[in-house]
Protein backbone atom coordinates (compact mmCIF):
# COMPACT_ATOMS: atom_id res chain seq x y z
CA UNK A 1 0.00 0.00 0.00
CA UNK A 2 2.67 2.02 0.92
CA UNK A 3 4.59 1.67 -2.08
CA UNK A 4 1.63 2.01 -4.26
CA UNK A 5 1.07 5.67 -2.86
CA UNK A 6 5.29 6.46 -3.32
CA UNK A 7 4.58 5.05 -6.51
CA UNK A 8 1.86 7.78 -7.56
CA UNK A 9 3.13 10.80 -6.09
CA UNK A 10 6.35 10.24 -7.58
CA UNK A 11 4.58 10.05 -11.30
CA UNK A 12 2.65 12.96 -10.52
CA UNK A 13 5.46 15.00 -9.40
CA UNK A 14 7.47 13.48 -12.86
CA UNK A 15 3.97 14.39 -14.78
CA UNK A 16 4.09 17.68 -13.15
CA UNK A 17 8.10 18.65 -14.00
CA UNK A 18 7.69 17.71 -17.36
CA UNK A 19 4.37 19.70 -18.00
CA UNK A 20 5.87 22.76 -15.97
CA UNK A 21 9.08 22.09 -17.50
CA UNK A 22 7.97 22.23 -21.47
CA UNK A 23 5.51 25.34 -21.07
CA UNK A 24 8.28 27.33 -19.73
CA UNK A 25 10.92 26.08 -22.52
CA UNK A 26 8.48 27.19 -25.16
CA UNK A 27 5.75 29.56 -23.87
CA UNK A 28 6.33 31.41 -20.92
CA UNK A 29 9.01 31.25 -17.68
CA UNK A 30 10.09 32.67 -14.13
CA UNK A 31 13.53 34.09 -13.98
CA UNK A 32 14.89 36.15 -11.02
CA UNK A 33 16.81 39.11 -11.91
CA UNK A 34 19.95 39.90 -9.78
CA UNK A 35 22.29 42.57 -9.94
CA UNK A 36 22.00 46.08 -9.97
CA UNK A 37 22.10 46.90 -13.77
CA UNK A 38 18.69 47.66 -14.45
CA UNK A 39 17.86 49.55 -11.83
CA UNK A 40 15.70 51.57 -11.71
CA UNK A 41 13.68 49.07 -13.76
CA UNK A 42 14.37 45.77 -11.80
CA UNK A 43 15.68 45.65 -8.27
CA UNK A 44 15.28 48.94 -7.48
CA UNK A 45 14.99 48.89 -3.22
CA UNK A 46 18.76 47.41 -3.51
CA UNK A 47 21.86 48.75 -2.65
CA UNK A 48 24.38 46.06 -2.76
CA UNK A 49 24.78 44.07 -5.86
CA UNK A 50 24.45 40.56 -3.76
CA UNK A 51 21.47 38.63 -4.30
CA UNK A 52 19.06 38.39 -1.66
CA UNK A 53 15.27 36.60 -1.54
CA UNK A 54 14.05 40.62 -2.68
CA UNK A 55 15.21 39.77 -6.02
CA UNK A 56 12.76 40.90 -8.78
CA UNK A 57 11.32 37.97 -10.52
CA UNK A 58 10.24 38.18 -14.11
CA UNK A 59 7.87 36.82 -16.73
CA UNK A 60 10.00 35.80 -19.63
CA UNK A 61 7.88 34.84 -22.89
CA UNK A 62 9.31 33.01 -25.92
CA UNK A 63 6.49 33.52 -28.29
CA UNK A 64 9.24 36.28 -29.99
CA UNK A 65 11.42 33.65 -30.59
CA UNK A 66 9.40 32.06 -33.97
CA UNK A 67 10.10 35.23 -35.91
CA UNK A 68 12.97 37.19 -33.81
CA UNK A 69 11.03 40.42 -34.12
CA UNK A 70 11.97 43.28 -31.63
CA UNK A 71 11.93 46.54 -31.25
CA UNK A 72 14.24 49.35 -29.86
CA UNK A 73 12.86 49.34 -25.47
CA UNK A 74 12.49 45.93 -25.34
CA UNK A 75 14.07 43.90 -22.08
CA UNK A 76 15.10 40.70 -23.25
CA UNK A 77 16.89 37.91 -21.50
CA UNK A 78 20.06 36.52 -23.38
CA UNK A 79 22.65 34.23 -23.30
CA UNK A 80 26.08 36.06 -22.51
CA UNK A 81 28.26 35.82 -25.59
CA UNK A 82 31.88 34.97 -23.21
CA UNK A 83 29.88 32.43 -21.34
CA UNK A 84 27.39 30.78 -22.08
CA UNK A 85 26.21 29.23 -18.97
CA UNK A 86 25.12 32.66 -17.86
CA UNK A 87 22.12 34.74 -18.59
CA UNK A 88 21.48 38.74 -18.45
CA UNK A 89 18.81 40.77 -18.87
CA UNK A 90 19.24 44.06 -20.89
CA UNK A 91 16.86 46.73 -22.54
CA UNK A 92 17.48 46.50 -26.60
CA UNK A 93 18.57 50.07 -27.73
CA UNK A 94 19.15 49.65 -31.39
CA UNK A 95 18.38 47.18 -34.02
CA UNK A 96 20.36 45.86 -37.43
CA UNK A 97 20.64 48.77 -38.93
CA UNK A 98 20.62 51.45 -36.86
CA UNK A 99 23.37 54.08 -36.07
CA UNK A 100 25.02 54.46 -32.70
CA UNK A 101 27.57 56.47 -30.45
CA UNK A 102 29.86 54.22 -29.16
CA UNK A 103 30.26 55.13 -25.40
CA UNK A 104 33.92 56.93 -25.28
CA UNK A 105 34.83 57.63 -28.42
CA UNK A 106 33.59 59.66 -31.35
CA UNK A 107 32.92 56.94 -33.55
CA UNK A 108 29.41 55.57 -34.99
CA UNK A 109 28.76 52.14 -35.21
CA UNK A 110 26.01 50.70 -37.55
CA UNK A 111 24.80 47.55 -35.71
CA UNK A 112 25.98 44.29 -38.47
CA UNK A 113 22.43 42.19 -39.61
CA UNK A 114 21.41 39.73 -37.20
CA UNK A 115 22.59 41.57 -34.25
CA UNK A 116 21.16 44.42 -31.81
CA UNK A 117 22.91 47.01 -29.15
CA UNK A 118 22.13 45.65 -25.48
CA UNK A 119 22.24 48.18 -22.31
CA UNK A 120 21.20 47.82 -18.64
CA UNK A 121 19.02 50.73 -17.55
CA UNK A 122 21.64 51.54 -14.91
CA UNK A 123 25.43 52.62 -17.12
CA UNK A 124 27.00 53.07 -13.70
CA UNK A 125 26.43 49.30 -13.06
CA UNK A 126 26.34 47.11 -16.08
CA UNK A 127 28.41 44.84 -18.35
CA UNK A 128 27.01 44.92 -21.88
CA UNK A 129 27.40 46.11 -25.31
CA UNK A 130 29.56 48.80 -24.26
CA UNK A 131 32.24 46.63 -23.48
CA UNK A 132 31.50 43.34 -25.57
CA UNK A 133 29.47 45.76 -28.57
CA UNK A 134 26.81 44.05 -30.66
CA UNK A 135 25.25 40.58 -29.76
CA UNK A 136 23.81 38.03 -32.31
CA UNK A 137 19.79 38.44 -32.18
CA UNK A 138 19.93 34.38 -31.57
CA UNK A 139 21.38 35.15 -28.51
CA UNK A 140 18.09 35.77 -27.30
CA UNK A 141 16.17 33.39 -25.21
CA UNK A 142 13.02 35.70 -24.32
CA UNK A 143 11.28 38.73 -23.71
CA UNK A 144 10.57 40.32 -20.10
CA UNK A 145 7.22 41.42 -19.86
CA UNK A 146 6.39 41.84 -16.56
CA UNK A 147 7.31 41.85 -12.77
CA UNK A 148 5.36 39.15 -11.02
CA UNK A 149 7.39 39.09 -8.05
CA UNK A 150 7.37 40.51 -4.74
CA UNK A 151 3.67 41.23 -5.06
CA UNK A 152 4.10 44.89 -4.42
CA UNK A 153 5.86 45.85 -7.62
CA UNK A 154 3.61 43.59 -9.70
CA UNK A 155 2.34 47.24 -11.10
CA UNK A 156 5.45 48.45 -12.18
CA UNK A 157 5.86 46.69 -14.96
CA UNK A 158 4.60 48.79 -17.72
CA UNK A 159 7.86 50.45 -17.14
CA UNK A 160 8.94 49.36 -20.10
CA UNK A 161 6.47 50.59 -22.51
CA UNK A 162 7.10 53.97 -21.20
CA UNK A 163 10.64 54.14 -21.44
CA UNK A 164 10.43 53.11 -24.74
CA UNK A 165 7.66 56.13 -25.96
CA UNK A 166 10.38 58.23 -24.04
CA UNK A 167 13.25 57.15 -26.24
CA UNK A 168 11.39 57.74 -29.26
CA UNK A 169 10.53 60.81 -28.03
CA UNK A 170 14.78 61.60 -27.29
CA UNK A 171 15.29 60.29 -30.78
CA UNK A 172 12.54 62.08 -32.00
CA UNK A 173 14.03 65.68 -31.05
CA UNK A 174 17.66 65.04 -32.30
CA UNK A 175 18.26 68.40 -33.58
CA UNK A 176 22.46 67.71 -35.33
CA UNK A 177 20.56 66.77 -38.29
CA UNK A 178 21.14 63.01 -38.01
CA UNK A 179 17.70 62.08 -37.70
CA UNK A 180 16.59 60.42 -41.14
CA UNK A 181 13.99 57.86 -41.73
CA UNK A 182 14.17 54.89 -39.92
CA UNK A 183 18.10 55.25 -39.27
CA UNK A 184 19.20 57.19 -36.22
CA UNK A 185 21.85 57.71 -33.97
CA UNK A 186 21.10 57.33 -30.32
CA UNK A 187 21.86 59.73 -28.02
CA UNK A 188 22.82 57.50 -24.80
CA UNK A 189 22.96 60.07 -22.71
CA UNK A 190 19.59 61.86 -22.99
CA UNK A 191 17.72 57.97 -23.04
CA UNK A 192 19.24 57.73 -19.51
CA UNK A 193 18.38 61.00 -18.29
CA UNK A 194 14.46 60.27 -18.94
CA UNK A 195 14.62 57.20 -16.64
CA UNK A 196 10.50 55.76 -16.14
CA UNK A 197 10.96 56.01 -12.48
CA UNK A 198 10.24 60.02 -12.90
CA UNK A 199 7.70 59.62 -14.74
CA UNK A 200 5.47 56.83 -13.42
CA UNK A 201 4.93 58.16 -10.12
CA UNK A 202 4.71 56.10 -6.73
CA UNK A 203 0.77 55.77 -7.15
CA UNK A 204 2.03 54.22 -10.36
CA UNK A 205 0.28 56.92 -13.05
CA UNK A 206 0.95 55.80 -16.08
CA UNK A 207 1.15 58.72 -18.34
CA UNK A 208 0.07 58.29 -21.87
CA UNK A 209 2.34 58.87 -25.41
CA UNK A 210 1.59 62.73 -25.54
CA UNK A 211 1.82 63.50 -21.75
CA UNK A 212 5.44 61.51 -22.22
CA UNK A 213 5.98 63.43 -25.23
CA UNK A 214 5.05 66.76 -23.51
CA UNK A 215 7.54 65.73 -20.75
CA UNK A 216 10.49 65.15 -23.24
CA UNK A 217 9.78 68.29 -24.60
CA UNK A 218 9.96 70.58 -21.36
CA UNK A 219 12.88 68.23 -20.18
CA UNK A 220 14.54 69.41 -23.52
CA UNK A 221 13.82 73.05 -22.89
CA UNK A 222 15.25 72.99 -19.63
CA UNK A 223 18.20 71.53 -20.70
CA UNK A 224 18.72 74.06 -23.60
CA UNK A 225 17.91 77.59 -21.49
CA UNK A 226 20.27 76.72 -18.37
CA UNK B 1 -33.32 19.99 -20.00
CA UNK B 2 -31.41 23.01 -18.38
CA UNK B 3 -28.34 23.53 -19.54
CA UNK B 4 -27.12 23.92 -15.27
CA UNK B 5 -28.66 20.33 -14.66
CA UNK B 6 -25.99 18.56 -16.81
CA UNK B 7 -22.99 16.71 -14.81
CA UNK B 8 -19.72 19.79 -15.07
CA UNK B 9 -18.07 18.28 -12.93
CA UNK B 10 -18.18 14.52 -14.45
CA UNK B 11 -17.53 16.09 -18.13
CA UNK B 12 -14.35 18.60 -16.74
CA UNK B 13 -12.93 15.54 -15.25
CA UNK B 14 -13.25 13.69 -18.23
CA UNK B 15 -12.05 15.66 -20.77
CA UNK B 16 -9.18 16.45 -18.48
CA UNK B 17 -8.57 12.82 -18.45
CA UNK B 18 -8.58 11.97 -22.00
CA UNK B 19 -6.38 15.17 -22.83
CA UNK B 20 -3.80 14.56 -20.26
CA UNK B 21 -2.28 11.22 -21.82
CA UNK B 22 -2.02 13.62 -25.24
CA UNK B 23 -0.15 16.29 -23.42
CA UNK B 24 2.13 13.64 -22.06
CA UNK B 25 3.63 12.25 -24.51
CA UNK B 26 3.97 15.99 -26.21
CA UNK B 27 6.08 16.79 -23.17
CA UNK B 28 8.22 13.75 -23.48
CA UNK B 29 9.01 14.65 -26.69
CA UNK B 30 9.84 18.18 -25.95
CA UNK B 31 11.99 16.69 -23.02
CA UNK B 32 13.96 14.19 -25.16
CA UNK B 33 13.97 16.75 -28.41
CA UNK B 34 15.38 19.43 -26.00
CA UNK B 35 17.69 18.15 -23.28
CA UNK B 36 18.84 14.47 -25.02
CA UNK B 37 18.93 13.84 -28.71
CA UNK B 38 16.75 14.92 -31.56
CA UNK B 39 16.93 14.33 -35.75
CA UNK B 40 17.38 17.27 -38.06
CA UNK B 41 17.58 17.38 -41.97
CA UNK B 42 20.66 19.03 -43.53
CA UNK B 43 21.40 19.51 -46.87
CA UNK B 44 23.67 22.22 -48.80
CA UNK B 45 27.13 22.68 -49.90
CA UNK B 46 28.88 23.76 -47.21
CA UNK B 47 29.60 20.87 -45.84
CA UNK B 48 30.18 18.65 -49.16
CA UNK B 49 31.60 16.05 -49.26
CA UNK B 50 31.15 14.86 -45.25
CA UNK B 51 27.43 15.72 -45.42
CA UNK B 52 25.54 15.16 -49.20
CA UNK B 53 24.16 18.13 -51.27
CA UNK B 54 21.04 16.70 -51.60
CA UNK B 55 19.48 16.04 -47.94
CA UNK B 56 21.13 13.98 -45.04
CA UNK B 57 18.93 12.72 -42.01
CA UNK B 58 21.16 12.71 -39.30
CA UNK B 59 20.61 12.55 -35.32
CA UNK B 60 22.00 15.67 -33.14
CA UNK B 61 23.27 15.10 -29.51
CA UNK B 62 21.88 17.74 -27.05
CA UNK B 63 23.77 16.86 -24.39
CA UNK B 64 27.28 17.87 -25.36
CA UNK B 65 26.89 21.70 -26.04
CA UNK B 66 24.73 21.52 -22.57
CA UNK B 67 27.50 20.73 -20.61
CA UNK B 68 30.35 22.51 -22.96
CA UNK B 69 31.67 19.26 -24.02
CA UNK B 70 32.23 20.59 -27.50
CA UNK B 71 35.82 19.98 -28.74
CA UNK B 72 37.52 20.70 -31.99
CA UNK B 73 36.48 18.83 -35.13
CA UNK B 74 33.00 18.32 -34.11
CA UNK B 75 30.11 18.96 -36.15
CA UNK B 76 27.58 21.18 -34.91
CA UNK B 77 24.29 22.80 -35.50
CA UNK B 78 24.64 26.44 -35.12
CA UNK B 79 21.82 29.43 -35.16
CA UNK B 80 22.76 32.10 -37.59
CA UNK B 81 24.45 35.22 -35.92
CA UNK B 82 23.61 36.71 -39.37
CA UNK B 83 19.94 35.71 -39.60
CA UNK B 84 18.42 34.17 -36.12
CA UNK B 85 15.78 32.46 -37.87
CA UNK B 86 18.35 30.40 -39.96
CA UNK B 87 20.33 26.95 -38.50
CA UNK B 88 23.24 26.18 -40.25
CA UNK B 89 25.49 22.97 -39.92
CA UNK B 90 29.54 23.46 -39.43
CA UNK B 91 32.78 22.05 -38.22
CA UNK B 92 33.99 23.35 -34.95
CA UNK B 93 37.88 24.55 -35.86
CA UNK B 94 38.75 26.30 -32.75
CA UNK B 95 37.89 26.73 -29.36
CA UNK B 96 37.99 30.02 -26.96
CA UNK B 97 41.56 31.12 -26.75
CA UNK B 98 43.04 28.85 -30.19
CA UNK B 99 44.68 30.69 -32.82
CA UNK B 100 43.29 30.34 -36.23
CA UNK B 101 44.67 30.36 -39.32
CA UNK B 102 42.15 30.56 -42.52
CA UNK B 103 42.26 31.53 -46.16
CA UNK B 104 40.11 34.72 -46.79
CA UNK B 105 39.88 33.91 -50.44
CA UNK B 106 39.94 29.92 -50.55
CA UNK B 107 41.03 30.78 -54.22
CA UNK B 108 44.31 32.73 -53.53
CA UNK B 109 46.87 30.63 -51.76
CA UNK B 110 48.59 33.58 -50.19
CA UNK B 111 45.75 35.28 -48.38
CA UNK B 112 46.80 34.09 -45.10
CA UNK B 113 45.03 35.32 -42.00
CA UNK B 114 45.15 34.46 -38.39
CA UNK B 115 43.14 35.46 -35.11
CA UNK B 116 42.43 34.77 -31.88
CA UNK B 117 39.60 33.41 -30.56
CA UNK B 118 37.88 35.33 -27.83
CA UNK B 119 36.60 34.36 -24.77
CA UNK B 120 33.36 32.31 -25.42
CA UNK B 121 33.61 31.64 -28.45
CA UNK B 122 34.01 29.05 -31.24
CA UNK B 123 35.59 29.22 -34.69
CA UNK B 124 32.99 27.23 -36.59
CA UNK B 125 34.19 26.68 -40.97
CA UNK B 126 32.78 24.47 -43.19
CA UNK B 127 34.24 21.50 -44.76
CA UNK B 128 33.65 22.81 -48.34
CA UNK B 129 35.71 26.23 -48.20
CA UNK B 130 34.88 27.33 -51.69
CA UNK B 131 31.03 27.43 -50.83
CA UNK B 132 30.59 28.11 -47.08
CA UNK B 133 29.09 31.44 -45.45
CA UNK B 134 30.82 30.50 -42.22
CA UNK B 135 33.49 32.42 -39.76
CA UNK B 136 35.60 33.39 -42.07
CA UNK B 137 33.00 35.75 -42.63
CA UNK B 138 31.23 36.50 -39.37
CA UNK B 139 34.07 35.77 -37.40
CA UNK B 140 33.69 33.52 -34.13
CA UNK B 141 30.16 32.75 -32.90
CA UNK B 142 29.17 32.84 -29.27
CA UNK B 143 29.14 29.27 -27.73
CA UNK B 144 25.42 29.91 -26.90
CA UNK B 145 24.86 29.93 -31.02
CA UNK B 146 26.07 25.97 -30.68
CA UNK B 147 22.18 24.17 -30.57
CA UNK B 148 23.76 20.43 -30.71
CA UNK B 149 26.56 18.14 -32.28
CA UNK B 150 25.34 16.06 -34.91
CA UNK B 151 27.01 12.45 -34.37
CA UNK B 152 25.15 9.74 -36.83
CA UNK B 153 23.78 9.38 -39.83
CA UNK B 154 20.07 7.65 -40.48
CA UNK B 155 19.64 8.90 -44.23
CA UNK B 156 20.62 7.90 -47.09
CA UNK B 157 21.11 4.32 -46.02
CA UNK B 158 24.11 3.44 -47.84
CA UNK B 159 26.04 5.69 -45.38
CA UNK B 160 24.57 5.00 -42.14
CA UNK B 161 26.35 4.91 -39.42
CA UNK B 162 28.28 7.49 -36.60
CA UNK B 163 30.11 10.51 -38.14
CA UNK B 164 32.99 10.46 -36.52
CA UNK B 165 34.99 14.03 -35.66
CA UNK B 166 37.77 14.71 -37.17
CA UNK B 167 40.53 17.51 -36.53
Amino acid sequence: MGSRLLWKVTRNVLTGGLIGLTISDRYAGIAPVRGLSMVPTFNAGHSTSVGSSTDDHVLVTRFCLEKYKFAAGDIVIYRSPSDYKEKQVKRIIALEGDWINVPNSFETLQIPRGHCWVEGDNPANSVDSRSFGPIPLALIEGKVTHIIWPPQRVAISYQGWVCLSLQQCAIAYEKDGKCKEGKFVLERRKIHKYLPIQLAGPDGHNPSDTQAIQFDRLQIAGEESS
Amino acid sequence: MNILQLPWRTIAKEAFDRTLPFVNVFCCLHFANKYICSSAHTFGPSMVPTLSLTGDLVLVDQISTRFGRIKNGDIVLVRSPVNPRKVITKRVTGMEGDQVTFLEDPNDKNSYKTVTIQEGHVWVQGDNIYASTDSRIFGAVPYGLLCGRIFFRIWPLNSFGSLSSQS
